[in-house]
């Protein structure tokens, strides 16, 4: 077994990507304590920039230590309990994992399609969303949908909304 | 989608791994609740680490749960302890320490750029690299005002082997572009241009490369 020297590629695929020099050469700085004050420091740093490029001011902001798959997960099990309904958007392969996800965690996964490749419809979401209405004993306030479609399915298509999922709460 | 949501009394979670630091996103202003991204992407940073921001909402939610958060590990109950606010940091799990510094390196990076500059820089690029595909006959998957300016979904050009294609990229050129999921295997090759990666060098040699490998 000889020391692992990767050849040097330029990563064009959907990721990981490049990784810039300064990155590799901070990684390799000494490796202190995880409770060291002085890691603790960088880490609300982190936190800090962390809200500027989400722009939130959302205190819970912080890097879950794994990568996307987990910070999808820490999503679902957190938010999903067992008998909740789910509308989950799938247009791509993401969204047969967050549907996967949502059943693991006992949720009930509603499944909303468009061809993969295009923003998924509002209006299909707003479908779904209305039959569920109608099948809840529950009465849940319901207000008149907005008709502005136009800025919110651009919304969709800015945002990697790949996927995005709908959970929705009980009274 | 996410107000649509809220009209509904939902709350919504959101996939950022590939549109975090390469287009706009903006958590508060379009109300979202819960959301993940990756650091390997626009971040130009290691794989490893993900993102994560929950709003109001969302921690209601969870703080209102009747049941346990089933993961242990992934339990924020649990996980704030040690990343929350105040010096007293309580022990959940060893932190991937040399990867965080990563991680604070690529935030640092980001702000030196500005935000929005980096925004910017990954739509131009874009721009690049579709003209230049564009003028030499391949067309995108995606009808364009729904396209992600990072990840370019293109067809595979008629009579091209698709397998092919991509190792002697990677062979002859040492780049890598991506195939196909799913559906779409074998139909259309995936070219990311996100963080770093995200330069005029590298739109050159993808050209280039392309076309040489595909005229031959």
């Amino acid at each position: 077994m000889q020391s692992f020297n990767p050849p040097v590629r330029t990563l064009m695929g959907p990721g990981p990507s490049d990784v810039h020099p300064r990155i590799l050469s901070a990684m390799a700085r000494p490796t202190i304590g995880h409770l060291d004050p002085a890691f603790v420091g960088m880490m609300d740093e982190t936190k800090e920039a962390l809200k500027y490029i989400f722009q939130t001011e959302n205190e819970l902001t912080m890097p879950v230590s794994a990568p996307g798959s987990a910070g999808m997960e820490t999503c679902f099990a957190n938010l999903v309990e067992p008998g909740d309904k789910v509308i989950v958007c799938i247009n791509g392969v993401f969204g047969m994992r967050m549907k996967e996800n949502i059943t693991r965690f006992g949720g009930e996964a509603i499944v909303v399609e468009d061809d993969w490749g295009n923003a998924v419809s509002t209006d299909k979401v707003e479908q779904d969303l209305k039959t569920i209405q109608m099948q809840k004993f529950l009465r849940l306030f319901m207000q008149k949908p907005q008709q502005e479609h136009c800025p919110m399915q651009k919304l969709c298509a800015n945002l990697h909304i790949n996927t995005i999922a709908l959970i929705l709460l009980m009274r | 989608m996410c107000k649509l949501a809220h009209q509904y009394d939902c709350i919504n979670i959101v996939d950022a791994v590939t549109s975090l630091g390469g287009v706009e996103l903006r958590v508060d202003e379009w109300e979202i609740d819960a959301i993940y991204s990756g650091s390997q992407k626009c971040l130009s940073a290691m794989p490893g680490i993900s993102p994560i921001s929950f709003g109001d909402r969302a921690i209601k939610k969870l703080t209102n749960r009747k049941t346990p958060v089933t993961s242990w590990f992934l339990d924020l109950n649990l996980v704030m302890g040690y990343w929350g606010e105040g010096a007293k940091r309580t022990y959940h799990h060893t932190a991937p320490v040399n990867t965080l510094y990563g991680l604070h390196e690529s935030l640092v990076m980001i702000s030196e750029e500005g935000l929005e500059n980096s925004w910017a820089r990954h739509q131009k690029n874009h721009e690049s690299l579709r003209d230049g595909l564009e003028a030499m006959g391949i067309s995108f998957l995606v009808k364009k005002e729904d396209r992600l300016p990072q990840l370019n979904a293109i067809f595979i050009p008629e009579g091209a082997d698709d397998a092919k294609v991509r190792s002697t990229l990677l062979n002859d050129y040492n780049l890598e572009i991506g195939a196909g999921l799913g559906a779409y295997a074998g139909k259309v090759w995936r070219i990311g241009l996100m963080g770093y990666a995200s330069r005029k060098e590298n739109i050159t040699l993808c050209l280039a490369a392309l076309k040489n490998t595909l005229n031959n």
